[in-house]
């Protein structure tokens, strides 16, 4: 099942809301028309709650779709998104840059969160490595946790200095897609130091982080 | 365990000039919710970018911070009268406000109006008032600091040209000069607790008494200035020592700013009524805290400890 189905099935649910989101995407012809889109992704919340998917809705999708902690509004603002980057084939992340730029906390989340569903996720990299970047925990969290574009599209740099800021911010790191399969010699050596650090300190060390070192002792690099 | 078990609104704080000290005083008071206005930053802005980026801050990074300690954030969006005499950028300023105005958390087109009342501090104050009628949203109002009276009664007058219903307006940093002006037209009535430049909380203790609470709503307008942003706490436990009568206090601290904002659909007091019971020594908001580890608020700031 795709991700354009899925999002379709669930948005469909209301048949009435839905015709509002689609007819409003339909109005918009100039893809230079930032504000029409700033203003259609944002009134979503009109529509839409913020509320989470509930369990029924969650039972009928593929596990590759990632959508947990996902809540109706942010389902709506992905699939609007993804309507976008049909429409508008060659201008897509350039609205899409644009969305970025003047979004609130929850747009934001939803931005995070639809990466990986877009056509070329790769385009919006640098976005997503601000994301990381943020001292808003639930920004950070967008792309961190339950996503996978860090583990598809983060170099080992990158990738890294997600795993340690998680575990930095006491973000819960067995959200984190891939965690187990990226481990490095790298991250290891950092992680290890963090824990001295912590150790040196008097604080708490995450037994999540020695799991970690374990396994990356465990693949004999 | 809160004074006198009360607390507090204060509609009008420019907490991007206020330190997280503030912000653990202000819960520790009684401050559930707060309405921060845009303004200027206390010397001219010269590129349309750095209105972009504040905006975008008062509905990102300012809202979050407060909700790390337990204050429900919202703002309102506008082009003030300082920044208004800039006029090329003041137009480009206008073009950016329908992005913002109508996200969540931004209540009002604020805080507008103007500053020494120049035409062009004029011609962007109608433009956000066409602007708040046409989306139909609250406006906050800002009074000068000089020449107040008159400035107050032209800012009325424009609102009430542009056919905006007083109930949906807040004329803000009133005093004894023009109080009674702003209540008998029908607006609501901000006043500004702020020493030497503004009103005074014993002085506000007897407007309260002279005009009853209605439609008074007590604020700080704490900012970068010598400013207290336990104004609102402040006047209201002066209030009742005055003898004011307890309902009266609750109205003009909290009451009316709830009623006066709810209009806008982006303020609930359910947003924070459910986290009043919270105890003070385990705060995790939105599943996160910059409180990391279980210090109280109460230690962070009495102990001589940093930890």
């Amino acid at each position: 099942m795709n991700i354009q189905i899925f999002l379709k099935s669930i948005a469909q649910q209301d048949q009435g809301k839905f015709d509002v989101v689609n007819k409003n995407l339909f109005n918009i012809k100039d893809f230079n028309d930032h504000r029409s889109f700033a203003l259609i992704f944002n009134n979503l919340s009109e529509t839409y709650d913020n509320c989470l998917l509930s369990k029924t809705e969650l039972k009928n999708f593929s596990p590759e779709l990632i959508v947990k902690g996902w809540t109706e509004l942010e389902l709506a603002r992905v699939y609007l998104l993804v309507q976008i980057s049909k429409k508008f084939e060659q201008k897509y992340d350039h609205i899409i840059e644009e969305l970025f730029k003047t979004a609130g906390i929850s747009e934001l989340i939803a931005l995070y969160k639809s990466l990986p569903f877009l056509p070329e996720p790769k385009k919006f990299l640098f976005r997503a490595q601000e994301g990381t970047r943020s001292s808003i925990n639930l920004v950070f969290n967008a792309i961190g946790l339950n996503n996978t574009y860090p583990m598809n599209f983060f170099d080992e740099r990158s990738w890294n200095h997600l795993i340690l800021k998680a575990f930095f911010i006491d973000s819960d790191v067995s959200q984190i897609i891939g965690i187990e399969k990226r481990v490095n010699p790298t991250l290891m050596t950092m992680l290890t130091d963090f824990a001295h650090e912590r150790v040196s300190s008097g604080r708490i060390v995450n037994p999540e982080l020695w799991k970690l070192v374990n396994l990356c002792q465990d693949e004999k690099f | 365990m809160l004074k006198n078990n009360m607390y507090f609104i204060d509609p009008h704080i420019h907490m991007t000039s206020r330190t997280t000290d503030d912000l653990i005083a202000m819960k520790k008071a009684g401050i559930v919710a707060v309405i921060e206005p845009a303004f200027w930053l206390g010397q001219p802005r010269t590129s349309v970018g750095t209105f972009q980026d504040y905006f975008s801050s008062l509905i990102g990074w300012e809202r979050f911070r407060a909700s790390q300690f337990g204050i429900k954030h919202y703002c309102a969006i506008g082009l003030n009268s300082k920044e208004a005499n800039n006029e090329s950028l003041a137009h480009q300023v206008m073009e950016i406000l329908p992005f913002y105005l109508q996200k969540e958390g931004v209540v009002a087109i604020g805080e507008i109006g103007f500053d020494e009342q120049t035409d062009l501090e004029e011609k962007f104050f109608r433009l956000q008032l066409e602007l708040a009628k046409s989306l139909d949203i609250l406006v906050l109002v800002h009074t000068p600091h000089r020449d107040k009276k008159q400035g107050t009664l032209r800012s009325m007058d424009i609102c009430l040209e542009y056919g905006l219903s007083p109930e949906k307006v807040i004329i803000d940093h009133n005093n004894e000069e023009t109080v009674e002006d702003v209540l008998n037209k029908g607006f609501w009535a901000g006043f500004t607790i702020y020493p030497k430049t503004k009103m005074g909380n014993e002085r506000m203790a007897e407007i309260v008494k002279q005009y009853g609470p209605e439609r008074i709503i007590v604020n700080s307008s704490a900012d970068w200035g010598h400013s207290d942003p336990l104004a609102v706490p402040k006047t209201a436990w002066l209030m009742l020592e005055k003898g004011i009568p307890t309902n009266y206090v609750k109205q003009v601290c909290y009451t009316n700013a709830l009623k006066a904002y709810s209009q806008s659909k982006h303020f609930k007091e359910s947003d924070w009524l459910l986290n009043l019971n919270v105890d003070l020594s385990l705060e995790f908001y939105a599943g996160n805290s910059v409180l990391r580890g279980q210090e109280s608020l109460q230690s962070i700031q009495e102990s001589l400890i940093i930890r």
